[in-house]
Order: structure tokens, then sequence, then C-alpha cells
């Protein structure tokens, strides 16, 4: 459980703590299996070279789970209906066994009667520094 | 109406009658998040902090993902490995409005945006958004998820 100074501690430009994670390659096969992937964009790396990229694609699903897990280790499990709006665009691909960091801050916080708005913004790099997806997050508090 | 098309306007049409087509015949999903596999999933992720009632909101996608492959699929290979050569997931829009709980439920209603087209690194492409929405069973909406993707045709 988060101390209630947590919510009160929090301010504009602050830094998320930063999460790295390795795509094993094992990890996102078993991934697929548990969808019942068919795309060969992320099954098939002949398929995928053909059309110019480096190995099969992870798939924006898979990572995008990273970004509520992310918000949830720093809010807390308790906390997770206050995340309300998760916007991500894909903008470079990853491919697996990558290892990926995302970074994040608080761009805003309002306080509206009961409310508290946090206005968070990310993104997600590569070690070498490319960035492959971003977007933002609005978290609401009942205060 | 498609806007601004410099891509082949007939393979445009063929694929947002396709889609349409094919989600008019799916029909709304009935679903039930299932315990198992979102403990599964969050093992996948590694969080291990998640554990509860509602619905991990990262699973969100991989909920949907199922009903992207029948829409694809759907009818033959016309569509899939016919008429689209690469299909990209490449953004999405989430909205959380009521937390999604594990054996209750839910109906899983897609829609389908207008297509336009985007250029990228690859090449032009087709944009079409799925719009999923997760409905209770009171038909209140839960999440939305404006699913952004590219076809290469």
């Amino acid at each position: 459980m988060r101390e209630k100074s947590f919510l009160v501690n929090l301010k504009e430009g602050q830094n998320i703590p930063p999460l790295i994670i390795k795509v094993e390659r094992k990890t996102y096969k078993k991934y697929n299996r548990l969808i019942k992937e068919i795309n060969p964009m992320h099954l098939s790396k002949i398929y995928v070279q053909k059309l110019g990229y480096d190995d099969v694609l992870v798939a924006g699903n898979f990572l995008y789970s990273y970004i509520p897990k992310w918000i949830i280790d720093w809010i807390g499990a308790e906390n997770v209906e206050t995340i309300k709006n998760v916007n991500v665009k894909f903008e470079n691909p990853v491919y697996p066994d990558d290892e990926i960091i995302i970074n994040g801050k608080i761009v805003k916080i309002e306080k509206d009667n009961n409310l508290k708005t946090i206005d968070c913004e990310f993104n997600v790099r590569k070690p070498d520094a490319e960035r492959v997806f971003s977007g933002n997050i609005k978290l609401v508090f009942s205060i | 109406m498609i806007k601004k098309m410099k891509l082949d306007p007939v393979k445009v049409e063929r694929l947002n009658y396709l889609l349409q087509r094919n989600i008019e015949e799916i029909g709304i999903t009935e679903i039930k998040p299932d315990e198992v596999e979102i403990g599964k999933f969050c093992e996948l992720i590694e969080d291990t902090n998640f554990e509860g009632k509602i619905v991990h909101p990262g699973y969100i996608m991989s909920f949907t993902n199922p009903i992207v492959q029948q829409i694809l699929t759907k009818g033959g290979p016309e569509l899939f490995s016919g008429l689209v050569k690469a299909f990209i997931h490449v953004g999405s829009e989430v909205e959380y409005i009521k937390p999604i709980l594990i054996n209750k439920n839910y109906k899983l209603k897609v829609g389908l945006s207008e297509p336009v087209e985007k250029s990228g690194k690859k090449g032009s492409f087709c944009c079409i958004s799925f719009i999923f929405s997760v409905l209770d069973e009171n038909n209140d909406i839960c999440v939305i998820d404006n699913h952004n993707c590219f076809y290469k045709l």
C-alpha cells in the first residue's frame, strides 16, 4: 500500500522510476501462444525480412502491456483504477531479445473538487537511445 | 469517404468493404476474462505485484487480438494473405472507464474508422483503425481502444 504522502508529494516535472525490460524471445513466443497470434509479422523471419525488417517484430499488444505494469509498479496495484487513459504510438521496431527502457515524468497536475488528475508522458528507448515508442497517460485519484 | 488516397483506390475500397463485412458477420463477441490466462499474462510481463479480481489493464489488447485475427481471416485468404501484404499495429488510444473483472461476462463491439493514407519508412500504407468497446452486462462501456493499424496493400 502506498503512503498518503505519495500523492501529496507528486510534483510537475517529477520523473517516474524507469523500467528496464529485456524482451526475451522465449517469453515473446509464449505470449504469442497465449494470444494465438497468427500475424506473420510476429512469427516469420523470412516474411519480415522480405519487408525489410531484421527479425520478427514484437507486437504492439505485448509492448503496450509494459506501460500499465510500469505505472502500477509506481502507483501500487491498489491504485490500478486511477489509470484512465493511455495513448501510445509505436515508432520503430522492437525485436526479440532487445532491451528497452521506459522513462517518463509528470507533466501536469490538476486538482478539481475531490479529484487530482496527473498527466504523464513517457518514451521508450533502446540502450543506443533509439526511440521505439512513446505516449502519455492520465491518472485520476480521488482525494 | 476516402481522403487523400495515392494508394490504389479500388484496393482501399475493397479492404474497407471486407473489414466492414467481416465485422458485421462476426457481430458482437461474448468474452469472459479467464483467471488462469490472465495469471499467465502477468507472469510473462513479470507483474508480480498485481493480483486480484480486476483484469490487468495491460491485458486489454491481448483480449482483443483474437478478434482482430478473426476479422482479418474470415472468408478465406482474400484479405489477409491476398489484398493485405502486411498488417501493423502502429498505436492505440485506450480509455479505461470501468474496471474489467475476472470471470464476469462482457461484450466486445468493433467499429472501423475511415481509411486514410499514411506514409512511413516502408512506404505508403492505408490506415484504418479498429475501435473496440468492451461493454459489461448492463451495456455500460468499460474500455475503449482506438487501435490504429497500417495495411500494406
